[in-house]
Order: structure tokens, then C-alpha cells, then sequence
């Protein structure tokens, strides 16, 4: 690596440090497993560099493999035993207070979601992602995935299927949604 | 199992919405370190003439950088907590909303050349919120003075009661920290005068560059003043979607935050105020035990088994079944009793006697409910065609279907996973009727009861066309808490007398 490519590498990843953050707290809740996708994620674009600055779109790429390495730990977590307390942010020193009990039914909604997604098939868990929560196209998905958009399409629809049967006792009531 | 979940949209909105919560300050400020770090490292590593061998290396020099930077984060953990520094931007505009006596927002879309306002909300601390909206002609208005929520809309022209919500937090809903913390990562150097006010403009486009925002931060007050957004067209060009503007501690008329929205008005309770005179304890699933049941049958690893049988006026036969797994399926799924393995769907039961008469029922669900593994289902049997006067017992056809691990298990061993039952099980009526208003009435207790405890319980409204598929109608499902019970009564009474007054022969049940 010379020093242009280092500040290469630097003028890409710097500006998306929020939508990267985003993506992996996301999917993992949890500082600790945060910065081990964090730190798979750097090194993963270092060195894969030549592959990074050539692709199309690199934010895009980047952002994919955010996702990919968030997903992987999430997977190993949930195979290894899930622990509650892994998928949300505990209240640090800074927030003593209290948890309100909706602040806690919400930490369960959320860890049972993603630990329906960690147990998707790993393609499908991937596209449900990269659809539902990061709102990507279906031709993203299709490239990130190495297969046709009718396919990603399909992996989309079967896994969203499957979250939906096994998060059924939690889905709310159509209609009293949040506010677009 | 459940209709409603196979909406592509409602789902991805739903879990979308679940899994949006601000990333903390401090894994922000550690992801940020963390970051810078490695550049610093990537950057020494360029510098030296040797160039580092790749992967290992690296590597074993990060972990290195990893943990000097997490002792130091550790000592600015410590450092923030004991000087209680002040949060992101966007934790502060939202602390501020909470000093604010009034707020007043208005969202304006465009339309046929200009703008047309589509939502307004009036916010007075101690008094409440009012949100209004108006969308394909229809008004919707929700009113919350911080002890009761009405919920008005003007299509049916009913306001549903039940308890307050946060009315400060309908206002911080507006600010979406999705899009607005986004927003703030990124000023983009401009100013803007809104109301007179100079406010630093940021924005926000997020990663399929479909659409973006600007907002107008007043950073002395450190109030948002407004925000516009934009859209990527068919054109592949930006246009404008919404403007809000936002105002505070402006005079609201007092009238605002009064439960009146005209006349004629229904108003109909809602929510915990139902359960004001049902007796919950008296409740429970225990009834629903298997060895209570008054007939069992197994199908596909699953028992089916009724609970109640009720003859109503006009020999319309009131049961509840329940289906789950056999100890047997138990085993088979590893005795995993986390989800309902089964459930069912009645079938019109078609007679076709020596007289050539045709006969049968028009089956009519009431409500359903899933604890852990088991599926209860409340339902009707409406009877059609030519019947004898009197009948004495009724012929239960039904599709059971499995779910779950018990549909993966059988369908690995190549097993069929649904099945339609003739005579599943026969009915014997008894000789008294019970007046069919006393049943949905006992029904819509019960569930509401049962709801408190019990995994998931839903009760089924009327059934209404499917715009675009024509003959295809569906039903919305509800919590019986967010159902009154003259709700209910009405839209089964209407369910039913759609069953009744369809031709013969017109729908395969």
C-alpha cells in the first residue's frame, strides 16, 4: 500500500463512518460484538483494496460488507446461545435511570426479530437484510448475492415469509403504525 | 396462520420500525476511535519501506491499537460519566422539545402546482397534542390530554378512547432520529432564515440516493424550525415531497385539546378502558385442556379437540376447538412448546342427500388465539341449502394444516404437511338455544381476558372486497383490546348476514 492508496482508502470509508455504524448496530445491538464486525469490516476492505476502489460503487460495497461481517457474528452468536442482554444496548453509566417498560418490551421484540433473521437460511437472512432494513434495491441485493434479481426477489419473499410466521405473536395491529 | 402477516409491506415496515433505535453516544464515539486508529495504523504501516507482510501482521499491530484505544475510551467513559458532558445534537434538540411550553408543526405536500397542508400538530405542555391529517379525503385526528387518546376518523365517523400516550412523544415522533441524527452528522455550511430566525441548514440522502432532506436548525435556541424532502422521480430528478415547518411557544387555542369533533360522533372505548368491568382472574386456558375436551381426534401429529358446542337461533352451531401437538410431535420437535405447530380452517361440510338436496354450512370465524403451542379458534357454522327442520348433530370438515417444525420435520421425511378432514369430528347439539348476541358477547370477554396473558389473540372483523380482485375478500384482524364489543357484535351480525344472503352455490368454503 503506498500513501495515495492509504488516503484513498481513507477518502472512501471516512464519510460513511454513520451508515456504517448504522448498519452493524442494527443487526448486532451489542458495543462488544459492534467492534469486532467493526474491526473484521476494516480489515476486510484493506485487504480487498484493489477490489474495493475498482468495484462500481464502492460506498455500496463497503456497506455490503458491513452487513455481511454483522450478519456472520450474529449467526455464531445465536449457533453459541443467545444471551438477551447481547441483543440490546444496556444502560451505561451515563443513564442510570430506570428502563421504561415499553423500552423493555421493545428489547425483546427486537432481539426475537434478529434472532428469527440468524436463523434464515444465510442467503436469505442476508437479502432480508439488505431489503428490509438497509432498503436496498432488488439489483443491489441480486449483485451482493451473486444471483438474479428474480432470485433475490424470491430470497427476500421466503425469508420475509418465514419472519412474519415466526414473529407472528408480535406483529401490531395494521393501520396504527408509526407516522411516515 | 395469520392472513394479515402476509402484506410484504406492513411486515418489512413493521420490522424496519422494530429495529430503528439511535446508536449511543459513546459506541458512536468508540466506532469513531476505532476508525481513526486504523488509519493511523494503516498510514504507519505505508510509511515504512518494508512493506508489512499482509493479513498477520496487520493484524497482531491492530490488536495492539484496538486495545490502547479501548483503555483509552475506557478513561473517556469514565471522564464523560463524571462530567455528565452533553449528548449528541441530536439528543439535545429532542431535550429541548421537552422545555417547550408550545409547539405547533405543519407539513405541506405538494400538489397541482402548489402546496396543500397534510398534517398539523398543536402541542401545549400540561394540555396535551392534537395531530391532524387528512389523506384521500379522509380526516384523522388524534387527540391525547395525557389521561385519555381519542382516535377520530371521519370515514367511519367514530373516535375510539383509550389511554393516553406520551403527548411529548408524538412530537418527538415527527423527528425521525432514523433521518434526523443522520442529518446532523452532516452541515453543510449553509445558512437559512426561517421566520426571521438564521438557522444552519444540514442534510441527509441515504444510500440508494432515492430521496433526501435539508433541516433548518436553529442552533441558539437549539430548535429544528423546519425540514424539506426530497424525491428522485420517474425523470430520475429531484422533486419536492413534503415541507414542515415548525413553530414554538406560539398561542393554541384552548378549544384544540377538547374531545369534540362534531356531531354525530361515535365515540367508543378502547384499550385498558375495557377491561374496566371484565373480571381477568376469572379467566384462564385451563378450560382448554385437553382432558377437558369433549371430543379428541389426532391428524398429522396434531390433536384436534372441541371445547364447546352451543346451538343458536336459526340452528347456527357456536363451537370452540383447539388444536396442538401430540406428545408423540413433541419428541419429534425436540419438546420445543415456543409456537403453535398446527391450526385449521372449517370447510363447508357439503351435503349432497338421497333427496338431492344440497346442504351445508357457510363456516364463520369469530376470533382466534396462539399460546406457546397451542391455536384455539372460536368460530360459527351458518346453514345453508335445503336442511331438515330440526338437526341434532353437525359434521366437522376442516383443512388442518401444520406449521413450524412440525411442517419442516414432515416435510423432510417427505411427508404430506396439511390435510382436509371429512367428518373430523361429529357434533352432537344440544336440545336448548343460547341467543346468538350472548354468545359474541361471551366471546368478545373472554378473548379480551385471555389477551392479557395469552401469546396472541385476535378477533375477525367483517369481511370486506379486496380492491383489484374481484370475488377475494379479506378481514382485518384486531386485539380485542383495540375492538370495543358493540364493534364487534356489529360486524359479526354483518359478517353473518353476508354468509346468509350469498346464493347457493357462489363460494366453495
Amino acid at each position: 500500500m503506498t500513501g495515495d492508496q492509504v488516503a484513498d482508502f481513507e477518502r472512501l470509508v471516512r464519510p460513511l463512518e454513520s451508515q456504517m455504524l448504522g448498519t452493524i448496530w442494527k443487526i448486532l445491538r451489542n458495543p462488544e460484538d459492534v467492534a469486532d464486525a467493526h474491526q473484521q469490516v476494516l480489515l476486510r476492505i484493506w485487504r480487498r483494496w484493489d477490489k474495493v476502489r475498482t468495484h462500481p460503487n464502492p460506498p455500496a460495497l463497503v456497506l455490503r460488507i458491513c452487513t455481511q461481517e454483522a450478519y456472520d457474528l450474529l449467526r455464531k452468536r445465536v449457533r453459541n446461545g443467545w444471551r438477551e442482554d447481547l441483543a440490546t444496548h444496556e444502560p451505561t453509566l451515563q443513564d442510570p435511570k430506570p428502563i421504561p417498560r415499553e423500552t423493555v418490551e421493545g428489547r425483546e421484540i427486537r432481539a426475537e426479530i434478529l434472532k428469527a433473521i440468524a436463523k434464515l437460511p444465510k442467503k436469505q437472512g442476508l437479502a432480508v437484510l439488505m431489503r428490509i432494513v438497509q432498503e436496498q434495491s432488488y439489483s443491489e441485493i441480486a449483485a451482493a448475492l451473486g444471483c438474479s434479481e428474480i432470485s433475490a426477489r424470491t430470497q427476500v419473499a421466503r425469508g420475509r415469509n418465514r419472519l412474519a410466521e415466526r414473529l407472528s405473536r408480535f406483529i401490531q395491529i395494521p393501520g396504527e403504525g408509526k407516522r411516515s | 396462520m395469520n392472513p394479515k402477516l402476509t402484506e410484504p409491506d406492513q411486515i418489512d415496515r413493521w420490522i424496519s420500525e422494530q429495529l430503528e433505535e439511535g446508536v449511543p453516544d459513546e459506541v458512536a464515539e468508540r466506532f469513531h476511535r476505532r476508525q481513526e486508529a486504523f488509519f493511523q495504523e494503516i498510514g504507519r504501516e505505508s510509511s515504512r519501506k518494508r512493506p508489512a507482510r499482509p493479513g498477520f501482521r496487520l493484524h497482531h499491530r491492530l490488536r495492539w491499537a484496538f486495545s490502547a484505544a479501548a483503555a483509552i475510551l475506557l478513561l473517556v467513559g469514565v471522564t464523560t460519566f463524571l462530567t455528565n458532558r452533553p449528548r449528541s445534537l441530536y439528543a439535545r434538540v429532542i431535550k429541548t422539545l421537552e422545555n417547550t411550553r408550545t409547539i405547533h408543526a405543519i407539513s405541506n405536500v405538494p400538489r397541482d402546482g402548489g402546496w396543500i397542508t397534510a398534517a398539523e400538530i398543536w402541542y401545549e405542555r400540561g394540555k396535551g397534542v392534537v395531530e391532524q391529517s387528512t389523506r384521500k379525503d379522509v380526516t384523522r385526528i388524534r387527540l391525547d390530554n395525557g389521561v385519555y387518546q381519542w382516535m377520530y376518523s371521519s370515514d367511519t365517523n367514530t373516535a375510539r378512547k383509550t389511554e393516553s400516550r406520551d403527548p411529548i412523544g408524538v412530537v418527538k415522533e415527527l423527528f425521525d432520529p432514523e433521518e434526523f441524527e443522520r442529518a446532523f452528522l452532516a452541515p453543510t455550511g449553509g445558512v437559512k432564515t426561517v421566520d426571521g430566525i438564521e438557522c444552519r441548514v444540514y442534510s441527509h440522502t441515504n444510500p440508494d440516493r432515492t430521496w433526501k432532506m435539508e433541516v433548518w436548525l436553529d442552533e441558539n435556541e437549539m430548535l429544528v424550525r423546519g425540514w424539506k424532502k426530497q424525491r428522485v422521480n420517474d425523470k430520475g430528478e429531484w422533486e419536492d415531497y413534503k415541507s414542515t415547518r415548525v413553530e414554538y411557544d406560539v398561542p393554541i387555542d384552548p378549544s384544540r385539546f377538547s374531545p369534540d369533533f362534531g356531531p354525530g360522533v361515535t365515540v367508543v372505548e378502547a384499550g385498558k378502558l375495557l377491561l374496566d368491568n371484565v373480571d381477568v382472574a376469572k379467566y384462564n386456558l385451563d378450560r382448554y385442556a385437553l382432558e377437558k375436551a369433549i371430543s379428541v381426534r389426532e391428524v398429522l401429529g396434531l390433536n384436534f379437540a372441541v371445547h364447546e358446542v352451543v346451538r343458536c337461533e336459526g340452528d347456527i352451531v357456536y363451537t370452540v376447538c383447539s388444536i396442538r401437538p401430540t406428545e408423540e410431535s413433541l419428541t419429534q420437535i425436540n419438546g420445543d412448546r415456543s409456537s403453535a405447530v398446527g391450526d385449521f380452517t372449517f370447510l363447508a361440510s357439503r351435503k349432497q342427500p338421497e333427496d338431492g338436496e344440497p346442504r351445508w354450512y357457510a363456516p364463520c370465524t369469530f376470533a382466534y388465539l396462539q399460546h406457546g403451542d397451542l391455536y384455539i379458534q372460536w368460530s360459527i357454522l351458518i346453514l345453508k341449502g335445503s336442511w331438515p327442520e330440526k338437526i341434532e348433530e353437525c359434521d366437522l370438515d376442516a383443512y388442518i394444516h401444520t406449521r413450524g417444525l412440525l411442517e419442516q420435520s414432515l416435510a423432510a421425511e417427505g411427508e404430506k404437511t396439511y390435510k382436509r378432514v371429512r367428518s373430523l369430528l361429529v357434533l352432537a347439539l344440544p336440545e336448548g338455544s343460547t341467543p346468538l348476541a350472548d354468545v359474541i358477547s361471551k366471546v368478545h370477554t373472554e378473548t379480551l381476558a385471555l389477551g392479557q396473558t395469552a401469546d396472541e389473540v385476535r378477533l375477525c372483523r367483517a369481511s370486506k372486497p379486496v380492491p383489484g380482485k374481484e370475488g377475494s375478500r379479506s378481514r382485518l384482524l384486531m386485539k380485542p383490546s383495540e375492538l370495543s364489543r358493540p364493534e364487534f357484535e356489529a360486524d359479526c351480525f354483518a359478517e353473518i348476514e353476508r354468509l346468509k344472503s350469498e346464493l347457493p352455490h357462489e363460494k366453495e368454503y
